[in-house]
């Protein structure tokens, strides 16, 4: 599965820029997340932006008062040349729809239908592509939303409930009644697959009354059946029952989990994907194998230039590109350590 | 100079979604990087978006097929409770235009008002209700770091930033170099003049160069050029990012140089003291300890000691 940030989506209009034609003056989003793409390349190209609904009604244009656009113009219909933009094809319905409905309005403005990302199919409804993917793909911007999400692993604490579990002894009533009254953070549209959180069992009962009141919907729900509140909770076994559970489902094409830490320790135990949703990065065994044989290989010219740095002999070396290398060596060095450990407690659990 | 690329936008208003009130429901952007924001957190919050025009004007909400919660909204008039939100506060100038704008047509909904990154000084933060994170002036953002009339003071790369980098093959300092200097593919068309282009293309192409530049009506203040007799030299001499940082140190009031190579963009930020993006990875490079910076601080301090101390003179020979 082929999964794009918001921030890959920025440098992929940014490297595309040129494609679109000079004579471009208006960018039109559709609603949604056409209004995203629309509105990065219309500060990318510096022209106005406008939504669909504005630019049949010929709404008034603003725009704020930092910047010098490149046209000045109220009205959209003054444009000449208008730029329809979506931030991907799946089926080109969308495209379509919006195309029936500006001719619809009797709009004669020369169009250009652009999109950032297309699979294979349904390419001819946009003139322009800036990135073609292999489906089936995901972005930042709709994961919630995509019918996707039915096979993933989703972690709830982080992602959905805002209340994150603690290692300090506390009092479970007051634990429970602030379960019930969290806010949810995202609601997503489609039914997850597999919940996953690290609540124990014990709260069960809760969590699965918050999941129904806020309307989430789900396949799955697995807690760990120790550790949390009033337990053991270490990182380390959290890691562990959440790989466990990852692995029980070899069809799932991506585990979603909120912290950076954990989602690379899940990706080293399973070997699969897993996406850390705070950081926007992904995790693939392709990824972590290249990172480990980079270390390896840069690790004598690393010790060198350190030992030259030391010598103040090359004053071109930056010193703390040399420390952040230390740190992550160190932190490799710290999974090393973890991974031995777990399994101890693994055994000691069955 | 600080700098938040869009992955810094994104990320933080993941992690400070729980900060908008719970019966918020309907996210107002501010235009025009207002509307982008907002919709990175309509996106986030799940919640409907609209620009303040839509809002004002009250035309109907086009929800996208996405939205989960039965959201009974169909005109943004009949939310409750509206979240006005921009992206960046400097001023406070386009903040204060849109609640007036708001006041002007009698809004009965509260309104919150959000920015992302805000300056943190009591003239913007009284102008907002929530802050995401701090962002102390001067600063740049990659939504418009290309196109804010600070450029005229900033040094801008020309291959990687303005047009694309050559391939090996047309990189032979001979004519295939001449014929890509005349047609390369420009990448972004920067909308206020550039005050300074310092590129390590070497002087004899410079007419090559300036013809480029005027057929895409790039407006500048000076072409700095390297002055080797050809490119074997340069590489031999490893002189480009040396150059590079040379020119920078040497301009004082430049405060940000735009380079397209990441370990370029390092290195001149090492030798110059000053801050370099490199444009291609979106990557900020402040000024860490180098001797480089700790001379310019030195100079600094120099000239502000020599200030006080040539005013305390003056004031004892005034008063005897």
């Amino acid at each position: 599965m082929e999964y794009r940030s918001l921030s890959d989506m920025g440098k992929t209009i940014t490297l595309n820029t040129h494609k679109i034609p000079p004579s471009v003056d208006l960018v039109v989003g559709i609603p949604g997340s056409g209004m995203l793409a629309g509105s990065l390349i219309a500060l990318s190209l510096n022209t106005l932006a406008a939504d669909l609904q504005g630019f049949i009604e010929n709404r008034t244009l603003r725009h704020g008062f930092t910047r010098n656009t490149k046209t000045f113009y109220s009205s959209p219909r003054e444009a000449r040349h208008v730029l329809l933009v979506n931030d991907a094809i799946v089926s080109g319905h969308t495209m379509q729809k919006a195309r029936e409905k500006i001719s619809a309005a009797g709009i004669e403005q020369i169009i250009t239908a652009c999109v950032v990302y297309a699979g294979h199919e349904h390419t001819e409804n946009a003139d322009l592509i800036f990135e073609q993917l292999r489906p089936p793909f995901a972005f930042e911007w709709s994961l919630m939303y995509s019918p996707l999400l039915q096979d993933c692993c989703v972690d709830i604490d982080g992602l959905f409930l805002d209340i994150p579990l603690t290692n300090d002894v506390e009092d479970r009533q007051a634990r429970m009644r602030s379960i019930r009254d969290a806010r949810p953070l995202t609601v997503p549209s489609q039914p997850a697959g597999v919940l996953v959180t690290d609540y124990p069992e014990t709260f069960r009962h809760e969590i699965e009354t918050w999941l129904d009141k806020h309307n989430i919907r789900y396949r799955k729900l697995h807690m760990p059946e120790h550790g949390g509140v009033n337990g053991i909770r270490r990182s380390g076994h959290l890691a562990t029952f959440k790989s466990r559970v990852y692995q029980d489902y070899p069809e799932a094409p991506l585990f979603i989990e909120s912290s950076s830490d954990l989602a690379r320790t899940i990706a080293l135990q399973t070997g699969r994907k897993v996406l850390s949703y705070m950081d926007q990065e992904i995790f693939t065994p392709e990824y972590l194998r290249a990172m480990a044989t980079k270390q390896i290989r840069s690790l004598p010219s690393r010790i060198l230039r350190k030992m030259s740095q030391l010598a103040f002999r090359d004053p071109l070396a930056p010193p703390h590109q040399l420390a952040g290398a230390e740190q992550i060596n160190s932190k490799k060095q710290s999974h090393g350590a973890s991974l031995p450990d777990l399994k101890v407690n693994d055994n000691h659990n069955k | 100079m600080d700098y938040r690329s869009l992955d810094d936008l994104s990320r933080t208003i993941l992690k400070n979604r729980h900060r908008v009130p719970q019966d918020v429901d309907l996210i107002v952007g501010i235009p025009r990087s207002g509307v982008f924001a907002a919709n990175i957190m309509g996106l986030a919050l799940n919640l409907p978006v609209t620009d303040l025009d839509g809002f004002v004007q009250n035309t109907a909400l086009l929800l996208p097929y996405r939205i989960a919660i039965p959201s009974a909204l169909t005109y943004p008039r009949e939310a409750k409770h509206v979240l006005l939100v921009d992206d960046t506060i400097h001023s406070g100038k386009s903040m204060d235009h849109a609640r007036e704008l708001l006041k002007k047509v009698q809004v009965d909904q509260k309104i919150t008002t959000c920015a992302v990154f805000a300056n943190p000084k009591p003239k913007s933060l009284t102008r907002i209700n929530i802050l995401f994170d701090a962002l102390p002036s001067p600063a740049v953002l990659e939504w418009n770091v290309l196109h804010r009339d600070k450029l005229e003071q900033f040094c801008v790369d020309i291959d990687g930033v303005l047009c694309r980098n050559p391939t090996r093959q047309e990189d032979d300092d001979g004519p295939e170099y001449r014929l890509f200097l005349e047609n390369a593919t420009p990448l972004t068309f920067p909308t206020y003049k550039v005050g300074y282009l310092v590129t390590s293309r070497l002087e004899k192409y410079r007419k090559d160069t300036e013809a480029w530049l005027q057929r895409y009506n790039v407006a500048y203040n000076e072409l700095i050029m390297l002055d080797l007799p050809d490119k074997a030299t340069r590489v031999r001499m490893n002189a480009s990012s040396r150059f590079k940082a040379c020119v920078y140190k040497g301009l004082p009031h430049s405060d940000l140089f735009i380079e397209s190579e990441r370990k370029e963009a390092h290195i001149i930020s090492r030798l110059s003291g000053k801050a370099v993006l490199c444009y291609s990875s979106q990557t900020f490079f402040a000024p860490t300890w180098s001797p480089a910076l700790v001379e310019l601080k030195t100079r600094k301090m120099a000239g502000w000691l020599a200030k006080r101390g040539r005013r305390a003179i003056a004031r004892f020979i005034n008063t005897k």
